[in-house]
């Protein structure tokens, strides 16, 4: 796709020039390079009005040398003279090893590549504020605003093989975050909504203040929970949250890592249960931050993760493909072995249903906390804070503090419903989840 | 000092046409007193255009990251970044503009878009620069012997020896790992800070961390023996690591913990272990006493000073300076030296954490906690080295005391929300069944709210111990210490599966 680059956020032939002049000065030839440009004005109220601009490009460039090991430098210069001396660093801290196990160098094989349009100019700063204060307004006066944050921002990517040849990429995202908070007798209460969007749209402030006080005003009224198993509907983003996760389990370079608790033998097993379709689709219309190429230089491309429960694939670099000798599916981290995490996450709905499911009496996951610390990635075990409710005979309540915990493994296999509408999330896109039975530890 | 800056109807004139007037551009390549000139010149600049602070922090930084798996190294990487900061507050707006270009243009231009966003007259609007009258430069590198850190610090390949024996001792000690992954990082920075209040300062900071992973694999039973140590300033500290102990306490971890059962989720008298346990003390009440958490008014201690908040069992401190500590620093990055902070004494709230923009708009006193991870991001209070002090309690009386409920000996991570409802993940825990430890168990996270957990906190040990972390804030991901003797907390929900 060719693309209009009206706004130059990314000088990419500049670069280009400085980045073969820079190589042929150090005298390197097998080297490639990934450099990130962007321009931003952000706006945050968290008791004072905080205004940030931000301009600046990096580069990361990677070196072999003779042994074939790698060595990777950093750079806020992307002038000759910068990147030289990144080159020269990187050159150096590949001579630490002889016998690793890395990343062949590779050019770009195929046709060089542009993505995306920038055809909007940047959101003023002081515009920003006036649109969030505008929506602040907006909300009821028990509703008071901890934090929220907007954002504006041009990006751009490049990646650059030893010969000069590229791919480039530009957008346009935006950002809205909303927190709101009520007090109640007994403690405060929060709520959050996150929206993030190509380009720059006012609408969305009004849709998030909006939605983060409808929740909070809801949460006001609270219960606490028994600890119980229950059947627990898990939202689209919460899921894919989890999913994420323990994206290690799918990722290729785990699995020669010794990481992952699938094996080679996983593919094409049934995992998960039947319902299950999950596909990453890298550039996918609603990801307001589409990939287009990798760190290896290669270009990225639509890759079937689970297919009516079965394992169809692993993440693969072509590193990991070449070791695994499975295909790749255009993963890859810009490293000297590259990781293999997913881009844009795709759950499929579903109006099948492969068990029983008491609409009447369940926990609602609707959003979970602090996956940082309470994912066990060796066990694929989650304990995880979250926000919802529970709804007991119908009637649904807040939730005041709890933990929901199991093993991933068994969730995937525990689903026994999906919702019918995808809901777009900025990670990905999933429906609702119907889970048979999780244990909720409730705090009172 | 007043420069007249032009005579032309009052208009401001850009540098080339100032000719003389105007500082030249200092030497990029090391930060100092020769910078004085062109800083001085900007923030009379600020100061003339209405703004009622303004400060600029230059930062030249390197790290270097090195990883290996079992026996080869997999990762080499080094990051060097060189910029500016610059922040202007105005009423209760504040605004940062951050550049990689740190002429005196670059900074002029960063500067005017800061004012302007901040609501302060156009530079154009300005007839009298005043030039700002600097302190004498307060150099923390040059007083404390740091200039040679950087030259000093231990060679790549050094440090990559050192993590591949770690990781050899890892697979000779342990048994059946899986695979064993070992990275180590070192920061140099360097920092320039000048602001509207007449502080010149500069100080470099070398920090140093490593941290391993072995995966332990037994049939169906798995477990990641982790570790993590770090420091600042001692610039050979990497090659010096007693490794011996710590690859014997993972040894231990690994044959208490590898079979362990699950934890029953409920409510427990829990003992928390030394060390790092200390995060209970960061996440559940360090954040809310924060500058950012009192402006924004959702803190439960925001109008608790001098009143009880904890047991009197407990006294806390922040601290800054405790020598090579993760979290301790010479000066703050808005250029204040490093403060002892006295947070809670016998269960009465003493102090804030309090930063130069929290200060004024809060009337306390500031601590000398401004913290940034980088240019990008502006300064606010942060936690430095923060801890429980140490009490009387024996552990053999503590965990008499649990009678039945939970050790937990070493925690993982955690987290709180703006209201204070806070969850740590708990690595290795034991039951407690009639006064003794019993067995392992795992899969432990402790929830709740750090206004309520502080009054239950009954005994505090004598055994204070400190580990090192990482926090990440509204000003970034900074380094910090979190630490505490043994604590015993009276009830507290456990989830568990």
């Amino acid at each position: 796709m060719a693309g209009k680059f009206d706004i130059q956020i990314l000088n990419h032939e500049q670069i280009a020039s400085n980045f073969i002049a820079a190589i042929k000065q150090c005298g390197l030839g097998r080297v490639d390079a990934m450099i990130g440009a962007s321009e931003s004005n952000s706006c945050s109220l968290a008791g004072q009005l905080k205004l940030d601009m931000d301009k600046s490009s990096s580069i990361s460039i990677r070196v072999w040398n003779d042994h074939g090991a790698v060595g990777i430098a950093n750079s806020s210069d992307t002038s000759t003279s910068g990147i030289a001396a990144a080159a020269k660093a990187a050159y150096e801290l590949a001579g630490l090893s002889g016998n690793a196990d890395v990343l062949a160098y590779q050019p770009i094989s195929g046709a060089e590549s542009r993505h995306g349009e920038l055809n909007d100019s940047l959101a003023d700063i002081n515009a920003i504020g006036q649109d969030l204060e505008a929506s602040r307004k907006l909300l009821p006066e028990d509703v008071t605003l901890p934090y929220v944050g907007a954002s504006h921002g041009h990006f751009g990517k490049m990646y650059i093989d030893g010969t000069g040849r590229y791919h480039v990429s530009m957008s346009s995202r935006s950002s809205v975050y909303v927190q709101t908070m009520v007090q109640t007798d007994r403690k405060p209460r929060v709520a959050r909504k996150h929206i993030v969007a190509n380009g720059y749209n006012p609408g969305n402030f009004g849709v998030c203040f909006k939605e983060a006080a409808e929740k909070v005003l809801f949460h006001k009224q609270y219960k606490n929970v028994e600890t119980n198993q229950y059947p627990v509907l898990i939202s689209g983003r919460a899921f894919l949250d989890l999913v994420y996760a323990f994206s290690g389990l799918y990722s290729g370079q785990h699995l020669l890592d010794n990481r992952s608790l699938f094996s080679k033998d996983s593919l094409s097993e049934v995992v998960a249960s039947p319902l299950l379709n999950i596909s990453d689709r890298p550039f996918d219309t609603r990801n307001a931050s589409p990939v287009f190429f990798n760190g290896e230089g290669s270009v990225t491309q639509e890759t079937a993760i689970l297919a009516k429960g079965k394992l169809e694939n692993f993440l693969n670099s072509r590193h990991s493909a070449k070791k695994l000798s499975l295909p790749a599916t255009g993963h890859a981290s810009f490293s000297s072995k590259p990781g293999t995490s997913p881009y844009f996450l795709c759950v499929e709905p579903s109006s099948d249903i492969s068990g029983s499911f008491d609409e009447k009496n369940f926990v609602y996951v609707d959003e979970v906390n602090s996956l940082h610390a309470g994912i066990n990635h060796g066990l694929g075990t989650f304990s995880l804070p979250f926000e919802g409710w529970i709804v007991e005979g119908g009637v649904k309540t807040s939730i005041g503090a709890a933990v929901v915990a199991g093993d991933f493994r068994e969730l995937l296999k525990q689903i026994v419903r999906l919702g019918s509408v995808a809901h777009v999330e900025a990670s990905g896109i999933s429906p609702d989840i119907y889970v048979k039975s999780l244990k909720v530890t409730g705090d009172s | 000092m007043l420069r007249q800056s032009s005579l032309l109807s009052g208009l401001f004139l850009p540098q080339k046409i100032r000719g003389a007037s105007g500082p030249n551009n200092p030497d990029p390549s090391v930060f100092g007193e020769h910078w004085r000139d062109a800083i001085s010149y900007l923030l009379g600049m600020a100061r003339a255009a209405g703004a009622d602070f303004a400060d600029i922090f230059l930062e030249r930084s390197e790290v270097r990251q090195l990883a290996t798996q079992d026996n080869a190294i997999s990762q080499a990487d080094s990051s060097l970044l060189l910029g500016a900061g610059v922040r202007v507050a105005r009423g209760l707006t504040t605004s940062l503009v951050s550049t990689t270009d740190i002429t005196t243009m670059g900074l002029q231009q960063a500067l005017g878009k800061a004012l302007q966003a901040a609501g302060c007259k156009d530079l154009g609007q300005c007839i009298w620069l005043q030039e700002l009258e600097l302190e004498p430069l307060k150099d923390f590198a040059e007083i404390k012997g740091k200039n040679r850190w950087h030259a000093e610090n231990a060679s790549s390949k050094d440090t990559a020896d050192m993590l591949l024996r770690w990781n050899g001792k890892l697979q000779k000690n342990l048994g059946k790992v899986e695979s064993t992954l070992t990275s180590g990082m070192i920061h140099w920075q360097e920092v320039l800070v000048a602001n509207t209040d007449g502080v010149f300062a500069r100080d470099i900071r070398l920090t140093q961390f490593v941290r391993s992973d072995a995966l332990v694999v037994d049939g169906a039973h798995r477990f990641n023996a982790r570790d993590s140590i770090g420091s600042t300033g001692i610039p050979d500290w990497i090659l010096n690591i007693d490794l011996e102990t710590i690859v014997s306490q993972a040894e231990q971890s690994t044959k208490d913990m590898l079979r362990a059962e699950f934890v029953e989720a409920g409510q427990y008298p829990v003992l928390i272990g030394n060390g790092f346990g200390g995060v209970i003390l960061h996440e559940a009440c360090g954040h809310l006493l924060e500058t950012n958490s009192l402006l924004r008014g959702i803190s439960p201690f925001k109008d608790k000073r001098e009143q009880m908040i904890a047991h009197p069992a407990v006294t806390a401190w922040d601290e800054g300076h405790s020598a090579n500590l993760y979290g301790s620093l010479d000066m703050d990055d808005e250029g204040m030296s490093a403060q002892a902070t006295l947070l809670i004494e016998d269960g009465i709230l003493r102090n804030f954490m309090i930063d130069r923009l929290g200060s004024s708009r809060l009337n306390l006193p500031r601590t000398g906690s401004g913290r940034r991870q980088n240019f990008k991001f502006a300064p606010t209070a942060r936690m430095r080295n923060t801890y429980f002090a140490a009490g009387e309690a024996s552990s053999d009386d503590m965990i008499a005391a649990v009678g039945n409920g939970l050790y937990c000996k070493t925690m993982g991570g955690g987290s709180v929300d703006s209201t204070g409802q806070f969850n740590f993940s708990v690595r290795d825990a034991w039951e407690i069944k009639n006064g003794k430890l019993t067995k392992p168990l795992k899969g432990a996270v402790l929830i709740g709210s750090g206004a309520d957990v502080l009054k239950k906190i009954s005994l505090v040990g004598r055994d204070l111990d400190l580990g090192p972390g990482h926090c990440g804030s509204i000003s970034g991901t900074i380094y910090t210490t979190c630490g505490q003797p043994h604590i015993k907390v009276d009830n507290i929900t456990v989830g568990g599966r």
